[in-house]
């Protein structure tokens, strides 16, 4: 039987069709450009990365790797497999938890106390503020050069050894060693000029985020205590610390996930050296090496390693991203919008007024 | 209860006190706390003032007389900077290979291409982008964006190498997009706009709907002059993190293509070569070159950079 369409009926569909084309057209061009680069740079390269940690891939050859049986994964995990990268990759695991443990208490409890101190409003507060910032904002390559110049050797003029006559080769000489697990763990000097860098330039957008977070601290909680006849102290860990927990929380997992990435002041100042005799081959062979710093070894700096030990470098990013996104993951379940009391109150009388 | 309880009398009395001593104490807290500021703030700023002294300072001062940070023997010079942008070499240093590499011209436009490139490029994807998600129904359109800013859990280490293969898969390995088109599926910065966005009242956009408006017109004519402080902030944080960024461009650039090096590769490779050269009057010159652009910035629009910081602080 054939089906008939009515003139008004065909008029209706057809501006059905064309509305329908618009409105997704419209939503087509609004959403595409940002989604196709989120799917082509983001969510492709994620699965492309375990796929060449997976096979024996070379950069610039794609198309010919096979799977190769967890080798790259075995490199870093098992001991016996290949000892020269299994040492080096946990020499670089050491070294970053260790400044990490060093660093993350200075880089909250220093701009916490500044921020504590701003937040007196001194005159100029403002202008303190924004100087305390300022390091925060100079590239890394710039603070580079100047911490260069201080900590360079007497006979090239560094400011240290000219005004006060240190003799250390900060970049070449080891400062201790010690015994973790049965292996000697070297110690560069080069870690002071890199912990100078970080103690100047690194935590100002935690000041930032914590002053904020002070002049949020209800007023009258402080008059309060003030009544009860608090200290200055007491009002501090009692007050002040609970009114920013928040902020502090926040701060605490993006310093961590920081000094977890440590790459920049390393590389610049020290070149991740100096070089272990044992491991000197190996990627990240160096006294002030990190977990990036290995991975940028293979992917980026060495030519030898980008074509030899490629996948490598995926396998070790991936470990690294796990580790990482464990602990982002963890920030934002602490920070996500809780629920309030008038919060839970307006939903229970939504509720009773559905009932 | 009643142990907390105070009367009236005692209240006054508190008051009277306190404000009797308030005069007192709180100007020594605040003087206290001028006097430390000011101390670690001279501290703070005193590597900003030998840097930038240093590389005024010509080459043969720079070995003969070092301890003279802020008065050059034979006074100020541009020696560094010549050196630096026009590879002229100053007397008396004889021959060094070293600074003919240094294309400071070249790093300084790519950097400027990819900070700057990057940046306007990116407002314009994510805030259309974050236009949708605000604006316009679909379907699973909550989905879509509960999946993008679940995303955000994914380190960008987890993506990097992946990414590194699929540009040079893609051809442009040797091309300066490659700086800037990666970029562009970022997360954070659309989620900032849209959480702006969605402060923008529904009313408004539904009335200019009535009127007829495209969703063009109401994007550019109505939400992008609402939004302009919020896009301005994140400009700002877009052009220092491109302009800053060392491992992106390292990745993809090897140690031969020089031309295509940002300021940032380009400075490490200087300063490495200042540690076995006596050139790092020529390393200080090349950190004020870089570091200029993000500190007129900086100065300029000061206050916005630590809102913007601080309000990322109070809504997380």
């Amino acid at each position: 039987m054939e089906r008939t369409i009515v003139l008004e009926e065909y008029a209706k569909q057809r501006s059905k069709r064309i509305g329908s084309l618009r409105k997704y057209g419209v939503t087509a061009i609004f959403l595409l450009p940002y989604l196709l680069s989120f799917i082509v740079f983001f969510v492709i390269p994620l699965f492309y990365g375990v796929y060449i940690s997976l096979t024996n891939f070379q950069y610039g050859k794609p198309g010919v790797e096979t799977f190769n049986d967890f080798a790259w994964f075995r490199m870093l995990f098992d001991k016996t497999f290949m000892p020269g990268v299994y040492n080096s990759f946990w020499l670089a695991f050491v070294h970053t938890v260790m400044f990490s443990v060093i660093m993350i208490p200075i880089a909250i409890l220093l701009p916490l106390s500044l921020a504590i101190l701003v937040n007196k409003k001194p005159p100029g507060f403002k202008l303190f503020r924004a100087l305390i910032y300022m390091p925060s904002i100079v590239p890394l390559t710039a603070a580079g050069t100047i911490f260069t110049l201080l900590f360079l050797p007497k006979s090239q003029n560094g400011l240290l050894a000219e005004f006060f006559g240190v003799e250390i080769k900060w970049f070449i000489d080891t400062w201790f060693s010690f015994d973790l697990f049965g292996q000697t763990v070297d110690i560069s000097y080069a870690w002071i000029p890199i912990f100078l860098m970080c103690l100047w330039g690194g935590w100002g957008g935690n000041f930032i985020i914590l002053s904020a977070g002070l002049q949020n601290v209800p007023r009258h909680l402080y008059e309060a205590a003030d009544i009860d006849g608090c200290s200055s102290f007491r009002k501090i860990m009692n007050v002040t610390i609970p009114g920013i927990k928040p902020q502090l929380v926040l701060c605490l997992f993006t310093t961590i996930l920081g000094y977890l990435g440590l790459y920049g002041q390393n590389y610049v100042l020290s070149s991740g050296g100096p070089s272990i005799a044992a491991i000197a081959s190996m990627p990240a062979g160096g006294q002030t090496s990190t977990l990036m710093y290995f991975i940028q070894d293979i992917v980026a700096n060495n030519l030898q390693f980008k074509s030899s030990l490629y996948g490598l470098g995926a396998a070790a990013s991936l470990v690294y991203a796990l580790f990482a996104g464990i602990i982002s993951g963890i920030q934002m379940y602490l920070t996500r919008e809780k629920k309030t009391g008038t919060k839970i109150s307006e939903a229970y009388n939504k509720w009773h007024e559905i009932r | 209860m009643a142990r907390n309880q105070i009367t009236l009398e005692q209240y006054i009395g508190f008051r009277k006190k306190k404000e009797f001593n308030e005069k007192r104490k709180v100007n020594i807290g605040k003087i206290a706390s001028f006097v430390f500021l000011l101390l670690f703030c001279i501290m703070w700023i005193s590597p900003f003032i030998i840097m930038f002294f240093g590389s005024f300072r010509g080459f043969t001062d720079t070995i003969l007389y070092p301890k003279e940070l802020f008065y050059p023997h034979s006074g100020y010079t541009l020696e560094n900077y010549e050196m630096l942008l026009m590879g002229k070499l100053p007397e008396g240093i004889g021959q060094v290979n070293a600074v003919q590499d240094y294309k400071i011209g070249t790093w300084l436009l790519n950097s400027c291409f990819s900070a700057i490139g990057g940046t306007l490029l990116y407002l314009l994807v994510a805030s259309l982008a974050a236009y949708a998600f605000t604006f316009i129904d679909f379907r699973y359109r909550d989905l879509l964006f509960a999946a993008i800013i679940a995303s955000m859990v994914i380190p960008g280490a987890a993506t990097s190498v992946g990414n590194q293969s699929m540009v040079y898969s893609m051809g442009l390995n040797r091309s300066l997009l490659a700086l800037i088109i990666p970029g562009l599926g970022g997360v954070y910065g659309m989620y900032l706009i849209k959480t702006f966005f969605e402060s923008i009242p529904k009313d408004l956009i539904e009335s200019a709907k009535m009127d007829g408006y495209s969703n063009f017109k109401i994007f550019y004519k109505i939400v992008l002059p609402l939004g302009k402080n919020v896009l301005f902030v994140q400009g700002l944080f877009g052009f220092m993190g491109g302009w800053n960024d060392l491992i992106w461009p390292q990745m993809l650039y090897g140690a031969k293509d020089t031309d295509l090096w940002t300021l940032q590769v380009g400075m490490a490779y200087i300063i490495n070569n200042s540690k076995t050269s006596n050139l790092i009057g020529t390393a200080l010159a090349g950190g004020v070159i870089c570091l200029l652009p993000v500190l007129v910035m900086y100065i300029i629009a000061q206050d916005k950079i630590i809102e913007g910081m601080s309000s990322s602080g109070i809504k997380g």
